[in-house]
């Protein structure tokens, strides 16, 4: 192992030669094996995602290893699933202690179940499918002992309400109107929404995953996205108020 | 407005119209304004709500590798 030497690896881990590139993609505890160091783009939903373009892997190869008994190898699928995950546990849930929870959780539960995972499934439908009924098992025992939105938590925390917000990417007033119009749709339109506009999946998968006819989805994202408009139409209309106003102002002063 | 406009509109958000329904949308949002109004409206609704989103804890994946290895764990 020690024969082959990675100058700059650390540094540059995406750009391995071929013989370091063959070498790490069968060894991806080695420590220049470094795990996805773009998130963003898998997130963003590129086809290939940077442990594929890294070491050539796709999902099936990866669970296919673990299953052999190479369970180093799992730490590629949580990279490349865990942003997409998180953020669904985000949108379902409304606060990110839950998403974080419910998305660690996922991951685990199915690590456990790889044993049993078919082949011929797609390991994102499947994954997707633990982590919305965990969500699911989470909200139906938040109905209980609610717990407070991001929102709510941010307004508690005294003298310096910023502290938890950088982690938010987008944190203005509007998203957060946004985000708690998404928490009041009805869970079987929020998840239908969710998967499809949100974490981009086509009808057919959203439908494998939440197990309803692909037309069932395509009426439930049609109703969420009729119901956000109506509950979000003041919100958004004043916002462009506000921006057709601040244009305005901006030419006038260009003007002068 | 009429509820196959509303259709055609949430048809066109979802990217699923033909080329002759596309047709349609535009010669219909260029006459008609209020429908206008509402295919921007919804368009921006769409627009803003994906860019809720949270950045993954740098830690993340490593929590998770441990409690997969402490669940394996033997008890006793």
């Amino acid at each position: 192992m020690s024969s082959i030497r990675f100058p700059g690896i650390q540094q540059k881990p995406c750009r391995p030669s071929e013989r370091e590139f063959a070498f790490l993609r069968d060894r991806p505890s080695h420590p220049a094996a470094v795990r996805c160091a773009d998130p963003k783009a898998c997130y963003t939903g590129s086809t290939s995602s940077s442990c594929e373009r890294r070491f050539g892997l796709d999902d099936s190869t990866i669970v296919g290893k673990c299953q052999d008994g190479q369970p180093e190898f799992y730490g590629q699928l949580v990279d490349k699933y865990s942003a997409r995950i998180i953020n669904l546990g985000y949108a379902m849930m409304g606060n990110r202690h839950d998403a974080e929870d419910v998305a660690q959780e996922a991951f685990v539960r199915a690590y456990k179940a790889l044993g049993k995972f078919q082949k011929k499934a797609k390991f994102s439908s499947w994954l997707y499918q633990i982590a919305l009924n965990l969500c699911k098992d989470q909200l139906k025992a938040k109905s209980r002992h609610a717990r407070p939105t991001d929102d709510e938590q941010l307004s508690k925390i005294d003298g310096n309400p910023q502290q938890q917000a950088p982690r938010v990417i987008i944190q203005d007033e509007l998203s957060g109107k946004m985000r708690d119009a998404i928490n009041k749709l009805p869970v079987l339109y929020r998840e239908s929404f969710v998967l499809r506009h949100l974490q981009g999946l086509d009808y057919e998968d959203v439908a494998l995953i939440t197990a309803v006819p692909a037309d069932t989805v395509r009426v439930r994202a049609y109703r969420a996205r009729e119901m956000l408009r109506e509950h979000l139409a003041p919100n958004v209309d004043t916002f462009w108020r506000e921006k057709a106003a601040k244009e305005k102002g901006k030419s006038r002063k260009d003007r002068d | 407005m009429k509820k196959h406009d509303k259709k055609l509109i949430h048809k066109a958000l979802d990217g699923e119209t033909s080329q002759s329904e596309t047709k349609r949308l535009q010669a219909k949002l260029q006459t008609d304004g209020r429908m206008r109004s509402e295919f921007e409206l919804l368009k921006k609704v769409m627009k803003d709500t994906t860019k809720i989103r949270i950045e993954v804890p740098k830690d993340f994946t490593q929590n998770v590798l441990r409690e997969t290895q402490r669940r394996e764990k033997p008890k006793g």
